[in-house]
């Protein structure tokens, strides 16, 4: 068995107006993998796939060492998943929802459900058509979280949550983790907290993945570098630099280290002026753009 | 306004609209040729109110507006009347053009003789039209009302006015198409007075102004109410879960919505016969509706819509179940693929097994004998069309708000019951059933079926309220 929790290997998937992959992604167990990307990059369609909600063109997906289609109800037993599309409305109250799902899973823990129903403040008998946006992604963490799956995968789990809750559901997610050893899969473009919490990261953009490793790692390998050259040196078509500012000589540019250094840089003739550590906000925003 | 008609012309005319100037043209051509024929003649006066309910109220009223519409700078007002000109002038224009169009390629002592009938047909369509969008006027107020004690209140509140707005719209001008004078020359001074009332309102109607939604709090539990269940003395699938809870909720809603639909579908036959002095008593009437289906020789052809029209609330319990509105959740449970494409094929056979049980039970209860035959084969075609229907939708989900439309290609198998062979239905229903699964596996695994639907929801709120 692979020691990784999630791991994707060559994925494909061709829709009209866009291409998946190839797409390789490791998500190593009890991680909390951090998957940003642009809107439109493939994130909720590589998730999706994960579950079946649409069929690969090529290309392999593991979970847990599950093959996530032959073995696909055997994996769901130990996958839960959030997201914004979920909808419950149907059920009608919020503890007929609790009552449909806890079925599936023998492991469903009532108590932790009313724990966690109180900490991010959703009621038994609250109508789930009169749910705020942000109170039904509380409600679908809720039913993903009370069954202590083995993986969680967590698809713009932050959105329309206040400060407050997305605390609450960050405390619980690094709770389950730290606990159990579980592991986190989450999707979402609150890029502040996906640095504060996750532990891994994958940057995906048009279909593939530009990077991916363990966020320190990530964040170490790119600095945010100030330069000055002349218009004769080809800075920009240097390898593993992305510009990000130009202002006649003076440039900002981003540098990935795994591909050049700042030695090299400055044996093209550029006199450094500074640089400076890189913020996932600032890494996502050069890369995003290039 | 002017903006906001042409933006709705692109939105909201499509297809439909031509379907049915071309049915108006097939009438009133028809009508033309038997130009000596009342009945033929008021034929066609009634399937132009009906298309025109259908293209006005119904198609433009009724569905949705993207909310972005409401951030524009445009007043609920002239939202309401460029609506309401769609809504009325919109159908009786494009009928009235089937209609000329129709007439033209009449054989008869000409089509300029016929220019009374189609001018108060027009005016027929419009005032039909007009006074339904103050039924749409009255169901928004209804929506408004704010009861606070009983949950259940509100939901009738809606639904009542809605199937009698919704289900009578289609089916009033059947009632009357015998009384509607045909000319203006036949106008009496009641008629004539009932049009001139009906006119007026039609016309009131434009210039209504549409109240702001109430807000969807007023069934929100009590800030704080914790995590503690308070249960209902009504749940009765307490300690069920899982899918065999879905499976009883989704049972439960099918059959009461059914059994709801199907009496109140009872009540409109029995006033339609009485109406029309038809009514047949006991075992008779339940012959005329075909729920003596067991007894072959009891059945009987009368060809009148109500006949249908119980077989129609029938086939809509085989097809309410909400599955395709949960389907991204069911996906993600542990629950394969195979089950769910079963489950879904599958429903309707259990729908339909419910409806055979309640048909002899009243047979039973009626003639007092045993069956003559179970119709197996009606049975297993009326399962092959719901499972068809049910794929159809799920694979298309446009072709939902034309949900009706299977519902009325589903129920006429009924009375065919003893014109095909039962082999033909048995090969039917199979063909069916079949159909459903391979349509139900391609759906379950395109990447669309998960998508789009919740967010449109979203995107989207009934424009009338």
């Amino acid at each position: 068995m692979s020691g990784n929790a999630i791991e994707i290997r060559g994925l494909e998937k061709a829709f009209p107006a866009f291409a998946l992959g190839p797409l390789d992604l490791t998500v190593p167990r009890g991680a909390i993998y951090g998957f940003v990307g642009p809107n439109g990059s493939g994130k909720t369609t590589t998730i999706d796939l994960i579950f079946g909600m649409g069929t690969k063109d090529a290309g392999s997906i593991d979970v847990l060492g599950l093959d996530h289609l032959k073995d696909e109800v055997a994996m769901k037993r130990q996958v839960a998943y959030v997201g914004p599309d979920l909808n419950f409305a149907p059920w009608g109250k919020v503890h007929k929802a609790v009552a449909f799902v806890r079925g599936f899973y023998p492991s469903w823990d009532q108590q932790y459900c009313e724990r966690l129903m109180t900490a991010l403040d959703v009621g038994a008998n609250d109508p789930i058509v009169t749910l705020s946006f942000g109170a039904r992604i509380k409600l679908a963490l809720i039913l993903a979280l009370a069954w202590r799956p083995k993986v969680l995968v967590l698809d713009e789990p932050t959105v329309g949550l206040d400060a407050i809750s997305k605390q609450v559901v960050f405390t619980e997610l690094l709770a389950a983790v730290q606990d159990e050893d579980r592991t986190v899969l989450i999707s979402s473009h609150g890029l502040s907290d996906v640095e504060r919490f996750a532990d891994h990261l994958g940057m995906i953009k048009d279909g593939r993945m530009l990077f991916e490793g363990a966020t320190a790692d990530v964040i170490a390998r790119f600095r945010v570098v100030d330069l000055v050259a002349t218009g004769t040196i080809p800075v920009a078509a240097h390898p593993g630099v992305v510009v990000q500012r130009r202002d006649g000589e003076r440039w900002r540019v981003l540098v990935d280290l795994q591909r050049t250094s700042l030695e090299r840089l400055k044996l093209l003739g550029v006199t450094l002026v500074a640089d400076a550590p890189v913020t996932l906000e600032e890494l996502f925003v050069a890369l995003g753009r290039a | 306004m002017r903006l906001l008609l042409k933006d709705m012309l692109r939105r909201k005319f499509r297809w439909p609209f031509a379907v049915f100037a071309l049915s108006a043209m097939g009438y009133w051509w028809a009508a033309g040729w038997h130009h000596d024929s009342a009945g033929v003649m008021q034929r066609a006066f009634r399937a132009s109110l009906v298309a025109a309910f259908l293209l006005g109220p119904l198609l433009i009223a009724f569905a949705p507006e993207p909310r972005a519409v409401w951030h524009m700078p445009i007043s609920r007002r002239d939202h309401w009347r460029a609506t309401w000109l769609l809504a009325t002038v919109g159908p009786t224009l494009i009928l009235g053009t089937g209609k000329l169009l129709g007439l033209l390629f009449t054989p008869g002592p000409g089509w300029l003789n016929f220019l009374s009938s189609v001018s108060l047909s027009a005016v027929y369509d419009f005032v039909y039209t007009g006074i339904a969008c103050g039924g749409i006027i009255v169901l928004a107020r209804s929506r408004h009302a704010r009861p606070s004690t009983w949950l259940l209140l509100p939901r009738l509140v809606v639904i009542i006015p809605m199937a009698l707005l919704v289900g009578g719209g289609m089916l009033w001008p059947y009632l009357f198409r015998n009384r509607l004078p045909i000319r203006w020359s036949d106008l009496a001074p009641l008629s004539g007075t009932t049009l001139a009332a009906g006119l007026t309102i039609a016309v009131a109607t434009y210039f209504h102004t549409p109240q702001p939604p109430a807000p969807g709090s007023w069934t929100r539990a009590a800030p704080g109410s914790g995590s503690t269940t308070r249960r209902s003395p009504f749940d009765w699938m307490h300690g069920l879960t899982g899918l065999w809870r879905l499976l009883a909720r989704e049972y439960l809603f099918s059959i009461g919505l059914g059994a709801f639909l199907v009496l109140t579908s009872g009540l409109l036959v029995f006033v339609a016969g009485t109406f029309m002095q038809s009514s047949e008593g006991d075992g008779g009437f339940l012959a005329m509706q075909h729920l003596l289906l067991f007894d072959p020789s009891l059945t009987v052809q009368r060809g009148q819509v109500f006949d249908l029209l119980i077989w129609l609330a029938l086939f809509v319990t085989t097809l309410v179940s909400r599955f395709p509105e949960i389907i991204r959740h069911l996906r993600v449970l542990p629950v394969g693929a195979l089950r769910l494409n079963l489950l879904l094929v599958l429903w309707p056979a259990l729908m339909v097994l419910t409806i055979w049980m309640a048909l002899l039970a009243l047979h039973l209860a009626v003639l007092g004998t045993p069956v003559g035959s179970l119709r197996p084969g009606l049975f297993l075609a009326l399962v092959g069309a719901s499972a068809i229907a049910r794929s159809v939708t799920l694979r298309w989900p446009r072709l939902s708000s034309w949900f009706f439309i299977f519902v009325i290609s589903g129920g006429p198998m009924v009375r065919m019951v003893d014109d095909i062979s039962a082999w033909w239905f048995v090969a039917l229903g199979l063909a069916g059933i079949a159909a459903a699964a391979v349509l139900n596996h391609s759906t379950l695994t395109r990447s669309a079926t998960y998508r789009t639907r919740t967010p449109k929801q979203a995107a989207m709120q009934p424009h009338w309220s």
